[in-house]
């Protein structure tokens, strides 16, 4: 037997409903039934004695003078007469002084010797005797006894007997009245609680088969009720409860779906970054990227145009999750095959533009930083889509300068090619030994400590006063570190990314 | 982990033929909040296209709150409306201009003027 059946066996609540209440109605009809036969009893007994009494205290007052006259015709007429016109009587007899019967209903013991039999008292001086006994033909008799008197002198009893048989009727008709009645309630009730307990365990068996669907897995289940009752109110936690379920379950469907989303998003973009640095001559170059919490938009790359030319290229996508990724490996993509064509930023950039515009989702644009090196003049010639200041420093100078052509960010679709590429300005410049060039996302300057304060440009740009001499590899670990002092390691919710190019 | 930060939007729309939606948002505008921001954007979008973005309770606007807005602005500009900008912050104001939405977008420095700006246009 599995732990279903187990809850299966047993009696159902009808059932035990059914055998309590047929308990219940026999044990109240005992005792109704106890304490009237008894009651009966002792009224009946009651009246049976007061006229046991009566009849006896005639039969003395009649009999007084025919026993004094010694009229036993009188007295044998006075005896029959009590016995025939009184119900109940069994027998009657009048006894002398030295107990011999006067007259009997038994005409065979007159002038016997009475002799009191062994159950019963003698009367003495009582004035009046009640006693019950069975007669030797078994039947059950109040014997009433009376002493005759004249004046003070006993002369003689009265003895009257009456039969309690009108007790034991009266008592085995309240007997049956009451099975009747017991029946009558017994099927009445049976009926009763099939009819509430169908009405009542109907609608529990109906919530335990919600019930048993939820627990199935089944939390589409349509549950209707319009009861008030607890049964109403059972039904309506089961129905909230499963409600609740479904939410909390959607909602950890839809967290499972992010978090999916948000590591196939991270995938992609770790497969769109360079997994190694290219070999510049002259040209020394660190990279660092740090994910945030959740994966950013940060993408870097460097393509070899042609010997003499190769471009770098840093952008933000804004959005995350898997639209951000599929939009940077379109940006990704366009870039190194129109790189080839286009040497030029400003067209490489306005071609890239017009191509997002079509297709990007709403909500989504990209911010880029793109610099073009010509390695036989030593010249970078740069773009900028929105994106932050790059910083260009002369460590022998000490001069630090802030790379910022003017240009609206990627992919937000409010101007034609024409007015995008006037809006676009682009700048150019000699790169000289020691200098150093530094490109960055906004996760550098937004970077937060606990106090929700941002690592910020002034920082940056103080950090790179001091360090600008360094060489790359050196820079970009002494700026992760000033960076992690900075926030405490807090993790950070956008990420960071920068790339270092310095000059042999 | 940084802790969500909370983005509150109250609305109000004056204007008697020319219907303008006032939005004073209260908080950080950035990936979490941003979403509130489109939803209030769309559920507007049978009454007006004319928008005043009230900044002034405007702690951070981050590239994802840009976008919403951008996203945006195109449709409403098509059907003869417009977002602006009113009260920015500074810090706001930086990445604003940094992202050179400056060029493309109003700012103004009173409600009065935005409003005017849109009864204006279309007088």
């Amino acid at each position: 037997m599995n732990k279903e059946e187990q809850f299966r066996a047993g009696f159902s609540l009808k059932t035990k409903f059914l055998i309590w209440l047929v308990i219940f109605i026999l044990m109240v009809m005992i005792v109704i039934y106890i304490y009237f036969s008894h009651h009966e009893r002792t009224i009946l007994s009651q009246e049976i004695k007061l006229r046991g009494e009566a009849l006896c205290i005639n039969v003395v007052s009649s009999a007084e003078d025919f026993l004094v006259m010694k009229d036993d015709l009188s007295l044998a007429k006075l005896i029959y007469d009590t016995k025939a016109k009184n119900k109940g009587v069994i027998y009657c007899f009048v006894i002398d002084d030295n107990n011999t019967i006067w007259a009997h209903t038994d005409a065979s013991l007159v002038n016997t010797t009475y002799r009191v039999p062994h159950e019963l008292e003698e009367l003495n001086t009582k004035p009046i005797m009640i006693q019950e006994r069975r007669t030797p033909d078994g039947i059950e008799v109040f014997e009433i006894v009376m002493p005759i008197t004249v004046g003070e002198n006993k002369i003689g009893e009265a003895h009257v007997a009456l039969s309690q048989q009108a007790i034991k009727d009266a008592v085995a008709q309240a007997g049956t009245g009451v099975a009747f009645v017991t029946a009558g309630i017994i099927v009445l009730g049976i009926i009763g609680i099939l009819i509430l307990v169908s009405f009542i365990i109907g609608s529990l068996g109906e919530v335990t088969k919600d019930i048993e669907a939820i627990g199935n897995g089944d939390l589409d289940r349509k549950i209707i009720t319009s009861r008030t009752d607890e049964i109403g109110r059972i039904t309506h936690a089961v129905k909230m409860m499963a409600t609740k379920l479904k939410r909390a379950q959607e909602e950890l469907i839809e967290k499972e779906r992010m978090k999916k989303e948000m590591q196939i998003a991270k995938e992609i973009q770790q497969t769109l970054l360079p997994h190694s640095l290219p070999q510049i001559p002259e040209f020394k170059i660190a990279t660092y990227y740090q994910s945030a919490r959740e994966v950013g938009g940060d993408y870097y790359d460097f393509i070899e145009i042609d010997k003499e030319h190769f471009g770098v290229i840093i952008a933000d996508v804004a959005g995350k999750g898997v639209a951000g990724s599929l939009v940077m490996t379109m940006v990704r993509s366009i870039m190194r095959i129109e790189a080839l064509k286009n040497p030029s930023p400003h067209r490489l950039i306005t071609l890239l533009n017009s191509i997002l515009c079509r297709d990007i989702p709403e909500g989504l644009f990209i911010t880029l930083f793109y610099t073009v090196f010509d390695l036989r003049e030593y010249r970078i010639t740069y773009c900028s889509a929105g994106h932050n200041p790059a910083y260009f420093f002369n460590p022998q100078e000490k001069k630090l300068l802030t790379l910022k052509p003017a240009g609206p960010p990627l992919g937000i679709n409010l101007f034609d090619e024409r007015e995008f590429a006037a809006r676009l300005h682009e700048e150019t410049r000699i790169f000289n030994r020691g200098e150093i060039l530094l490109l960055y996302t906004d996760g550098v300057t937004e970077a937060m400590n606990r106090s929700k304060e941002r690592f910020g440009r002034e920082r940056l740009q103080n950090f790179i006063e001091g360090n600008g001499s360094l060489t790359p590899e050196t820079f970009k670990k002494r700026l992760k570190a000033a960076i992690e002092t900075f926030t405490r390691k807090e993790k950070q919710s956008d990420d960071i990314t920068f790339v270092i190019l310095q000059r042999m | 982990m940084k802790e969500a930060e909370e983005l509150k939007i109250t609305q109000t729309i004056t204007g008697d033929k020319q219907k303008i939606a006032i939005l004073n948002l209260h908080g950080y505008l950035d990936s979490n909040t941003s979403p509130l921001l489109k939803e209030r954007f769309l559920s507007l979008d049978s009454q007006t296209h004319c928008f005043v973005l009230d900044f002034s309770d405007v702690e951070y606007v981050s590239s994802a709150g840009w976008g919403v807005i951008l996203g945006r602005i195109k449709d409403y500009r098509d059907k003869g409306g417009d977002i602006v900008f009113v009260r920015m912050n500074r810090e706001v104001a930086s990445v604003y201009e940094l992202l050179e939405l400056n060029k493309v977008m109003k700012h103004f420095i009173t409600i009065q003027e935005a409003v005017h700006y849109f009864s204006g246009e279309h007088k």
